[in-house]
């Protein structure tokens, strides 16, 4: 067993409130959950989360529910996170249930939902997981936060929620960072991109007025930077409990504040929405996030783009990208390739811009990026892409890929595009969008310790796990 | 089996024809010496320039006939040094001597005669009344421009010029020999595989030197046929019994055309490879054509085309360039990048490079070193494929470029099954299916600035032909299947710029 999952089972063990014997006396009835895994590998700690529906009267906040493991003539109590209770119609409570559930290949678990013991509670669990406001620095604001768990802290952009840091408590535990505008005396800006649109304005006179002697095309005039790293305040939902962390942020999502020229004229209302979502685990050295953007009035556009992780080039040493062949027959298998990143070694032939573009498939398996010499290492698994429009019809969406982008002393990152140029100067080069276009994403970001080649063999191994969750299913109620 | 060569050369007062030769039978010498006046092209080109010096007319006074083709450049872009092939059809009772005095003129617009240019027949054949062959030369073309040329012909005292190909090829019974000016390499003559080659530009540097013979004979894996053995088993040529291969050397290119059969160990022909390596006299590349026919029906594991291999350790970067369906005209397409060197790649094991991910449509990939500043690059010329059941097996059709024993190889696949331990995982494929690909190894210098814009170019250029009339219209043939590979089909894939 490689060490990813031994220290996953670790801290399984080292979990004050795993399990402990559960006493059914007094508990108005259970539905039995049954958990199956049909995918023939094993499950560290995969989480469940679902839905239920309980013929039980109660109000959210005096609900009484527990997770109870039925192991033969055992019950066991699971610590579990019940969330979005609501009092339904005909005498019933409703809400999701979310646990973590270590699995056999194959294995079948039974699990009873109890509900309704006066006094009892949703359960007190302790949670590995802490998310508290970040300490005061360079950049201001309300959702400044850092979450921590035993693999990796993160702290989030300040005015914004964005993933702005993170660090590998598994390996190195620097700094990860990224500078586009903001150099490491401000912290940079934050890592997390995604989403993103270049709203074009191809009728503006590209003039840099700052710089009436400088011929090069300057940023923020032919278009206007519409980015989550941008964003001021979203509208916000936290969701918090001893399994999860989840925050949730929407909203219009306007030019950037600071890389925008207001002299040029724009549209005086929200074009562009978008929605991100990160949850977080207590126990798991992973977080989910999903974003969705959405366009709400027709324009011109020179890219858009989403599952963008942006990185400080010296971070990272290599990346290895496993594919998602589609149409791969029963018994073949997809392969991984590994890459020296140019931009670490300061090898780029061309100079910075992308080493990979228009040639790779819009959804990997997974990729990854890791430091041979201190083992920081970060992996993206893309769970799902879907693209549509909210008027009905195909998305526009040509010129679809993951992009890598390199430049030395400054980034490695991939980006997966849509309607993309990189002639952004002419205004042949824009694409047109009808209003309503819809892109989503869900993600999987791990952060692990890089020990040699092996490692991608854990990567395959989650890979797999991603791919074919646990089956869960309902069953009687008494 | 030993393969057997012939070597054909058009003698001098003779009419062109095949002679088939023992492998170990030295050429005749009139192909020797013929081989050896490479060094006279300079010498024959100062000659005729001096003689046109205002009597070009005067010296063609001996010829009876000519047709002219005219040249079309409606390109933007200059063609220097273009290679110029056509058919022609002419009366049989004038090419008596076709082999010795046809002569290629170009003519300016008053259709005054301008110079001579080395020109190359080949193909000859008198079915009844008609004469068919096909005539070579190189066209100095501007951008948008038209020419003409002059072919002179009947002419019975003529005599054929001296060879002055700056291409020399040697046949020696363990390697067929080449060089040009740009690059040398050896061919196997038993397998037909490329045993070395070295690029010349900007100075000498082995590419592929560490013995071996890996392509660019198109590859067969199939599953093991010794029971009990799950390893992938590849195919190897082998000779095929009276069939031996031809050598043509000419001004303008040298032909080695041949057929492998590729064989099972148990020496069982499964399929058969046609092949042609064209060598020209004064381009910096030279272009394969190999089709691969399945003479059985047969389960495979891989079938792999466009094979070229370089040895890692000369290596920083291998380069590529795709072809994106929707960009718009003036959009850049980007040339991808990735590190080969072995340095940083220490620790890891060999295996594809990109893991199947490049689409087989590449317009063009290249090997490099941006230190010592050279470039091989393979230009895709065209892939055609077709199968009796129409429907062509195609499997995880990819590009297909890794990292194999110090190597860094790469093919275009139409079929690739990575799980290679179980003959239910192979693609079965029909007797009689035919893929067949054309690919042109290019020679170059290295730069940051320029290196791209020049290959694109050259990429461009090849993949887009001149259009060429015959006048009078009854001497042109049309164009065949059999014509040489000198063009390819892919000038689609040229139309947007690059960075």
């Amino acid at each position: 067993m490689n060490t990813l999952r031994a220290l996953i089972l670790s801290v399984l063990l080292a979990a004050p409130l795993a399990a402990q014997p559960f006493n059914p006396v007094g508990w108005a009835g259970y539905k039995t959950l049954v958990v199956t895994e049909t995918a023939g590998i094993s499950r560290e700690n995969d989480p469940v989360d679902l839905s239920f529906s309980l013929p039980y009267q109660a109000t959210p906040a005096a609900a009484a529910l527990r997770l109870v493991r039925e192991s033969g003539t055992t019950l066991t109590e699971v610590p579990a996170q019940f969330y979005e209770l609501g009092s339904g119609a005909k005498s019933s409570l409703s809400g999701k249930v979310a646990f973590l559930c270590p699995m056999q290949p194959n294995e079948k678990k039974l699990f009873r939902l109890y509900f309704g013991q006066a006094s009892a509670g949703l359960g007190r669990y302790e949670s590995s997981l802490s998310v508290r406001p970040a300490e005061s620095g360079p950049i201001d604001g309300p959702m400044h936060w850092t979450i921590e768990n035993d693999f990796y802290r993160i702290e989030t952009y300040p005015k914004n929620g964005q993933i702005w840091h993170f660090w590998d408590k598994q390996a190195a535990n620097r700094i990860w960072w990224f500078k586009e505008w903001n150099g490491p005396e401000k912290g940079g800006d934050p890592v997390d991109w995604s989403p993103n649109v270049w709203v074009a304005y191809p009728d503006r006179v590209n003039f840099d007025k700052a710089a009436p002697e400088d011929k090069m095309k300057r940023f923020s005039q032919p278009f206007d930077w519409h980015y989550a790293v941008g964003w001021v305040q979203p509208q916000i939902e936290i969701i918090e409990g001893p399994v999860f962390y989840q925050i949730k942020r929407w909203g219009p999502l306007p030019p950037h504040p600071e890389h925008t020229d207001n002299t040029y004229e724009r549209p005086a209302k929200v074009i562009v929405s978008a929605e991100v979502t990160y949850r977080f685990y207590a126990g798991l050295p992973w977080y989910f996030q999903s974003s969705k953007l959405t366009t709400l009035e027709d324009m011109d556009v020179y890219f858009i783009r989403n599952s963008q992780m942006v990185f400080r080039d010296q971070i990272f040493t290599h990346l290895a990208i496993r594919p998602e062949t589609p149409g791969l027959r029963s018994g073949d298998r997809d392969e991984t390739c590994i890459l020296p990143l140019m931009s670490t070694f300061n090898r780029m032939p061309f100079g910075q811009g992308h080493s990979l573009s228009n040639v790779l498939p819009s959804k990997f398996g997974y990729y990854t990026y890791f430091n041979t010499q201190n083992g920081d290492a970060y992996a993206n698994f893309p769970l799902v892409e879907k693209n549509s429009t909210t008027t009905g019809g195909a998305p526009t969406m040509h010129n679809h890929a993951m992009s890598l982008s390199e430049g030395h002393d400054w980034t490695v990152y991939f980006a997966r595009t849509f309607n993309y140029t990189n002639f952004r100067f002419n205004p042949e080069n824009t694409t047109f969008l009808p209003k309503g276009q819809q892109f989503e994403e869900e993600n999987i970001h791990l952060i692990y310790h890089y020990e040699g080649p092996r490692s991608l063999d854990t990567l395959n191994h989650l890979h797999d796990a991603f791919s074919h969750p646990l089956v869960v299913q309902w069953a009687a109620t008494r | 089996m030993k393969p057997s060569f012939s070597i054909i050369v058009p003698p001098a007062g003779k009419q062109r024809q095949n002679r088939p030769l023992d492998f170990h039978t030295p050429p005749p010498a009139w192909a020797k010496s013929a081989m050896n006046l490479a060094s006279l092209w300079a010498l024959v080109a100062v000659a005729v320039t001096t003689a046109a010096a205002g009597t070009m007319a005067e010296n063609y006074a001996g010829w009876k006939y000519a047709v002219e083709i005219q040249v079309r450049n409606s390109d933007a872009f200059a063609r220097p040094g273009e290679v110029i092939d056509v058919g022609l059809s002419l009366p049989a009772s004038r090419t008596s001597n076709l082999g010795n005095d046809a002569r290629a003129v170009l003519k300016d617009g008053f259709s005054e005669l301008v110079r001579e240019v080395p020109c190359q027949l080949y193909d000859l054949r008198t079915t009844g009344s008609a004469t068919t062959c096909r005539i070579a030369f190189y066209a100095d073309l501007p951008p948008n421009s038209t020419q003409r040329f002059a072919v002179f012909y009947d002419n019975p005292a003529a005599i054929h010029p001296p060879l002055a190909n700056r291409v020399s090829i040697n046949q020696r019974p363990d390697s067929w020999s080449i060089e040009s000016p740009f690059y040398s390499a050896a061919i196997d003559p038993r397998t037909a595989q490329c045993l070395r080659l070295t690029s010349k530009i900007p100075h000498s540097q082995p590419i592929y030197d560490r013995g071996g013979a890996d392509f660019p004979v198109p590859a067969i894996s199939i599953p093991a046929r010794t029971s009990g053995d799950n390893a992938p088993e590849l195919l190897q040529p082998a000779a095929v019994a009276g069939d031996p291969d031809e050598l043509s050397e000419g001004e303008v290119f040298s032909e080695v055309r041949g057929r492998r059969n590729l064989v099972t160990a148990e020496g069982a022909a499964l399929a058969q490879v046609n092949f042609t390596y064209l060598f020209y006299s004064a381009e910096p590349y030279f272009v394969v054509k190999t089709s691969v026919k399945f003479l059985r029906n047969t389960p495979v594991y891989s079938v792999e085309m466009n094979l070229l291999a370089a040895d890692q350790e000369p290596l920083t970067h291998y380069m590529f360039r795709p072809v994106s369906p929707q960009l718009p005209l003036t959009e850049m397409e980007e040339v991808g990048s990735i590190m080969v060197d072995a340095a940083t790649r220490r620790g890891f094991s060999d295996g594809d490079l990109l893991a199947g991910m490049l689409p087989a449509n590449l317009a063009w990939q290249s090997w490099a070193n941006i230190d010592r500043k050279f470039a091989v690059t393979v230009f895709d010329l065209f892939n055609r494929h077709r199968s009796p059941g129409g429907t062509v097996p195609l499997y995880r059709a990819s590009t297909r470029a890794g990292l194999r024993d110090g190597r860094v190889k790469s093919a275009i696949a139409p079929i690739y099954v990575a799980a290679r331990d179980k003959p239910s995982h192979a693609i079965p494929v029909r007797r009689g299916t035919v893929y067949e690909e054309a690919h042109a190894v290019y020679f170059s210098g290295w730069d940051a600035a320029d290196w791209r814009k020049e290959t694109d170019g050259v990429g461009r250029r090849l993949n887009r032909r001149p259009e060429v009339q015959i006048f009078p219209r009854a001497a042109g043939l049309p164009d065949d299947e059999d014509a040489l590979p000198h063009h390819g089909e892919r000038g689609d894939a040229y139309l947007r710029g690059i960075r």
